[in-house]
């Protein structure tokens, strides 16, 4: 009779070990929300327009998001927001390499044309977290970070 | 004898008892396990649930242009804003008193059209093109050869289109393009230039070509937008007087070379020619509502 009682507790200690520490897909990020949550909150330069699933899948070549929230600038920054789900983590990972290239890019194409953007390009936020990537060009990327922590918890 | 029998019997009624109680609290524990991790399961089932139907209403909405969030911290005088605001009117191509004969004659032949009329053109021009396929959502719907500071010279020289695994000017991406139409703004970074009949000969080397490239193309030449009082006014070389010295020279070599001089920037200046001061952050480079404008304007203006 003991020894039942015994494994009936194992099991039960085991069990909840388990649920509570089982974080591999936890987090659940509202996309839309974190990027209302950034547009308000942080003071950009520009004016910042959503774009459609076809626009934001050529601006960062990325195509297998299963959804985003992409905000781009008039063209007179180089001020973005990016952030895209994808169905794992794998996934993520090599849309992460597709961000840093196109940030490389802009700061080709803004180096000689407007250099005074090359601070914000050089301290964007560029960051994945399991299946979320998460993309900010912007004066304030401590604060954008602050925010984000918010929803990574 | 008894005694012994009597606490045989308590003590198996006092074990019977903790079991139960042990029993009780284990399901308890399960119980509450079960109902956590379903809470959970729901939760990641419901946000996927909703990321998947905000998605859909997103498409929607953008077809609409429901979305646009705008955040505006700009460096405006505000002496410059007040003494603007009289002014700050936008003229449409129909009330343009100074609209000449051939300007009237060319309006009477041109034709309206949708967005599907631009699915065999080309767009060629700076980061103000850039930002009109942008704003316009043309970006993965039509093709354009676009660059931060593109001039008639670079045109030729600078490799900056990735076209088929290459890197190319926008010339060379041209003879790889099948198109039927070629829209170009060009000059506003040029207008630093000192020889105005430079700039001219360059631009006819580009329609030459194009037309070398594809003799039977429509091209349409577009006029340098003007920028803001203000930028014209502080900047060190775009000046409103060089733009408008450049518009018609540019309009002149249209008719030269038989193509198409759309005066776009009727769309968008207000009374005193200049761009309004609320259309670009950076007095330059044309925001969401006045890219929807300038396209307005090329779609009731076609061949």
């Amino acid at each position: 009779m003991k020894k039942i009682w015994i494994v009936i507790l194992i099991i039960v200690v085991i069990g909840v070990i388990v649920v509570f520490t089982n974080d591999n897909k936890g987090i659940t990020i509202d996309i839309n929300e974190l990027s209302k949550d950034i547009i308000e909150n942080i003071e950009f330069e520009d004016e910042l327009n959503k774009t459609d699933n076809e626009t934001a899948s050529k601006l960062y070549d990325i195509n297998n998001f299963t959804s985003q929230s992409v905000y781009m600038s008039s063209g007179a920054t180089s001020e973005e927001i990016a952030i895209f789900e994808f169905e794992d983590k794998e996934a993520c990972k090599v849309a992460l390499e597709k961000a840093n290239k196109r940030i490389e890019e802009q700061k080709q194409n803004f180096k000689d044309y407007m250099p005074k953007e090359m601070k914000k390009l050089e301290n964007a936020m560029i960051k994945n977290k399991n299946q979320y990537l998460i993309v900010c060009i912007t004066n304030h990327p401590e604060e954008v970070g602050k925010i984000l922590s918010k929803y990574l918890r | 004898m008894e005694e012994n029998v009597a606490n045989y019997y308590s003590q198996k009624r006092k074990k019977k008892k903790i079991n139960k109680i042990k029993i009780t609290f284990t399901i308890l524990i399960i119980l509450g396990m079960i109902v956590l991790g379903k809470q959970q399961i729901l939760k990641s089932n419901s946000s996927y649930i909703d990321n998947s139907i905000k998605d859909i209403k997103e498409t929607k909405d953008n077809i609409n242009n429901e979305q646009t969030i705008s955040v505006v911290i700009g460096k405006q005088n505000e002496e410059t804003t007040e003494t603007n605001q009289a002014n700050n009117s936008t003229i449409t191509s129909n009330t343009n008193n100074k609209s000449n004969v051939n300007n009237i004659e060319q309006k009477e032949k041109w034709k309206t059209v949708g967005n599907d009329y631009f699915k065999d053109a080309v767009f060629i021009g700076d980061s103000r093109t850039e930002g009109f396929i942008l704003n316009n959502g043309l970006t993965a719907k039509i093709t354009s050869y676009t660059h931060k500071g593109l001039t008639v010279d670079t045109i030729f020289t600078d490799k900056v289109i990735h076209k088929n695994g290459k890197k190319l000017t926008i010339i060379e991406a041209l003879k790889e393009t099948n198109f039927a139409k070629v829209y170009i703004m060009l000059g506003i970074n040029e207008t630093g230039w000192v020889y105005s009949d430079l700039f001219i000969s360059k631009y006819v080397k580009i329609i030459d070509e194009i037309k070398k490239i594809n003799p039977k193309c429509t091209i349409y030449i577009e006029s340098i937008i003007p920028v803001t009082e203000q930028v014209s006014n502080e900047h060190r070389y775009l000046k409103n007087s060089k733009i408008k010295k450049y518009n018609s020279l540019i309009k002149k070599m249209a008719g030269e070379k038989n193509v198409y001089y759309l005066n776009v920037q009727e769309a968008v200046i207000n009374l005193n020619g200049n761009l309004p001061e609320d259309a670009a952050i950076d007095g330059i480079h044309l925001n969401k509502k006045y890219c929807e404008k300038w396209f307005q304007y090329l779609k009731n203006h076609t061949r």
